[in-house]
């Protein structure tokens, strides 16, 4: 996205103008639903998510940074909801309090909270063996997971996923490289087990 | 090959799946690669691991995107017309300040020639020029505070 869109987008959001939004609603939703599906693995909460993402960008509009692509703008909010719900839902131990004054953010939380029944991974995939695949990345721990959606499905670069995470870029850099490999041993295992992949 | 290499090896082919593998070390990972089986085997299950994540269809449902949009709509309204009032409530108070100000000199010739004539102690004076610069802001914070309030009310009723 070149720096004249992102003023634009920029501009469009300090009006709150209607025309833009509808724009960016149709642009972004299927990446936006997405990451939410990813990150929460719970439909019902992924579409509850989806709508008070919308609505928070409709009213922190102002505070978007033009330097910064909207798309990543827009999946820190999402992701910071996410969080926000997780605590609600779970309210914070004192090993959460100190892993979060370490930095960790509270993203983790999102791993003790249930999936949807059934898998949402699989549900979107079928039954098939991309299914089966699918719900790999559904057991990864959330901070694997969200790096590997950010940077493979919404394309995002590295620097923009440190931005979204609040995490150093080589903390990303490490992330992406364990979640991968952990998708691979995955894989690897049940490929072996059902002499498939 | 010790087992630095091949460790070496996996770091390379994730860096190579993530996009940021080094080009003077590419070289090496591929000539690596054509010599070790185990690390080619790997390395072709990192680029399936890739595919699927690429892979994984997640579509958002259109009734859930209609709601959306007209539930933003609507709330961007709303910010919008709270937006002009204040707008409008900060241009009242610059010229309620800038006239305050001005007025100042004069109001207090006035309320001092007043207090003369009707033998005010000097304290009931003060208070009363107090409570006259008072008044427009506490009207204006019981106003806006009205509003609220109602708009609260309002929202509550809405959810029941």
């Amino acid at each position: 996205m070149e720096e004249s869109e992102t003023r634009l987008i920029a501009r469009g959001l300090r009006l709150r103008d209607p025309e833009l939004m509808d724009a960016l609603i149709e642009r972004y939703q299927h990446r936006l639903f997405r990451f939410l599906l990813f990150l929460t693995r719970n439909r019902a909460w992924a579409e509850d998510l989806f709508q008070e993402t919308w609505l928070r960008v409709v009213e922190r509009g102002s505070q978007y940074d033009a330097r910064w692509r909207f798309q990543s703008w827009l999946l820190a909010i999402a992701r910071n909801l996410a969080i926000d719900q997780a605590r609600r839902r779970q309210p914070l131990s004192l090993e959460d309090s100190a892993s979060a004054a370490e930095g960790e953010s509270g993203i983790s939380l999102l791993d003790r909270l249930p999936s949807s029944d059934p898998d949402p991974f699989q549900q979107a995939a079928g039954r098939d063996e991309q299914g089966r695949l699918a719900d790999v990345l559904g057991h990864l721990p959330t901070h694997y997971r969200e790096v590997l959606t950010m940077r493979f499905h919404e394309e995002l670069q590295l620097d923009e996923i440190a931005h979204v995470t609040g995490a150093p870029l080589s903390t990303v850099k490490s992330r992406l490289r364990r979640g991968l490999e952990l998708v691979r041993e995955r894989l690897q295992r049940r490929g072996h087990e059902s002499g498939q992949v | 090959m010790s087992e630095g290499i091949h460790n070496r090896a996996r770091r390379l082919m994730a860096d190579r799946a993530i996009g940021i593998l080094k080009e003077d070390e590419r070289g090496d990972l591929e000539t690596h690669l054509a010599e070790c089986p185990d690390c080619a085997d790997a390395a072709s299950a990192l680029d399936l691991a890739v595919q699927v994540i690429r892979s994984v269809p997640v579509r958002v449902d259109a009734e859930l995107v209609q709601a959306t949009r007209r539930s933003v709509r609507l709330y961007a309204e709303r910010l919008r017309e709270n937006d002009a009032r204040m707008k409008m409530m900060m241009v009242s108070c610059a010229l309620a300040a800038a006239v305050g100000a001005l007025s100042l000199p004069y109001f207090f010739r006035v309320a001092t020639w007043l207090g003369g004539l009707l033998s005010f102690p000097q304290v009931v004076l003060y208070a009363g020029m107090a409570v006259f610069w008072l008044v427009p802001g506490l009207a204006v914070a019981i106003a806006i505070l009205a509003r609220r309030l109602q708009a609260d009310l309002k929202g509550n009723i809405e959810v029941l």
